[in-house]
């Protein structure tokens, strides 16, 4: 059984590039790694990978 | 005087026996015209009633029968037509959008498609495919053995921020390094009949699948072998999920699958605590598996 780590209610956790309410571990991963942001931090930090990644939907 | 008056009342009666006998024979006579008349009216009648009726027969078969038959004439060669000159348009549309059937380099080719209607006429084998349906207003890619894309070495965004919602042939992936957004925000997106990947899970599949929130039904060939996410993906049902973890890569090492928590309690019995669901990633201990 692997390990898994849990956030508490309205938060996320996260290691910097993984981001996760409920993580179960890859071998060699360490819960140690993660700590929690807040629901909205996690959405603004979406919302900015998106902006940067999805293309405007314009005509050509 | 009463042998005068004797010899009229004499006379008269034999007058009056007279016009008695003349009735009679005057009706015999009559009879007999009207017994030898009768038949031969009767049989004249006829013969001119039926000429008549003939005639007028003849007159009120001929306007039904030309007006039902030009009507019926009418109608059939007007469908007739007009598919014939359907066809004849689309294929000279089609024609021209695919080529004639020899176009191949597909980027952008219906990007901003309008109508929702898709039927291409000739089978689509591109080599190069970006962005091919992005913003189209298309709803379904029937299946049909027109589809082909096992040799489009460029696949980024090919149905991304479209209306698209049900893909139903197979997506060969296999000549293309770079999936990146191949279904990023489409948001209509509910089934997808098979998508298959390099064996090697050597390709690029970052936002492959962002924002796909109606999301339902995949099934994958093949291997993921980088960070892939469904973070958006509520309902995916049971065995698209399974699929997904079938589809890691067993030799993958430091990579993440991202799926939604919502879909992993809806899809499994127990929920992301319940055994189906722990025994399932087990075979994949290789992957952090996260759920938002």
């Amino acid at each position: 059984m692997r390990t898994s780590i849990k956030a508490k209610e309205g938060y996320v956790l996260t290691n910097g590039e993984i981001y996760g309410v409920e993580v179960f571990l890859a071998e060699g991963v360490s819960a140690e790694s993660f700590h929690e942001i807040t629901r909205e931090e996690y959405e603004a930090i979406l919302k900015y990978e998106e902006e940067q990644i999805r293309p405007p939907l314009e005509r050509r | 005087m009463s042998e005068l008056i004797n010899t009229v009342a004499d006379k008269a009666a034999t007058i009056s026996e007279n016009n008695a006998v003349i009735a009679e024979n005057e009706q015999k006579v009559y009879d007999a015209g009207y017994a030898k008349g009768y038949p031969v009216g009767h049989a004249q009648g006829e013969a001119d009633g039926f000429a008549k009726g003939y005639e007028q027969g003849e007159l009120d078969g001929w306007a039904d029968g030309y007006s039902e038959g030009w009507s019926e004439g009418s109608s059939y060669g007007y469908s007739e037509g007009y598919a014939n000159a359907s066809r004849e348009t689309a294929d000279n549309f089609w024609g021209s959008i695919q080529d004639n059937g020899n176009r191949t380099n597909y980027t952008y080719a219906f990007a901003y498609w309008v109508d929702a209607n898709f039927i291409p006429a000739y089978p689509i084998r591109p080599t190069s495919s970006g962005h091919m349906f992005m913003g189209a207003q298309i709803t379904e890619i029937p299946d049909g053995g027109r589809w082909d894309f096992s040799q489009s070495t460029a696949m980024t965004y090919v149905f991304s921020s479209c209306s698209i919602q049900r893909v139903v042939p197979s997506i060969s992936t296999v000549s293309a390094s770079d999936l990146s957004a191949l279904f990023g925000w489409n948001s209509a997106i509910k089934e997808i009949g098979e998508i298959v990947l390099r064996e090697d899970g050597s390709q690029k599949v970052t936002y492959m699948f962002d924002n796909c929130s109606n999301l339902e039904v995949v099934n994958f060939r093949g291997k993921f072998g980088q960070n892939i996410s469904f973070a958006q993906s509520t309902k995916l049902d049971h065995n698209s999920i399974a699929s997904i973890v079938d589809a890691l890569l067993g030799t993958a090492s430091g990579k993440t699958l991202t799926l939604s928590r919502t879909a992993v309690n809806n899809a499994f019995d127990g929920g992301s605590v319940g055994s189906e669901w722990l025994n399932l990633i087990a075979t994949k201990s290789n992957w952090t598996i996260t759920l938002v």
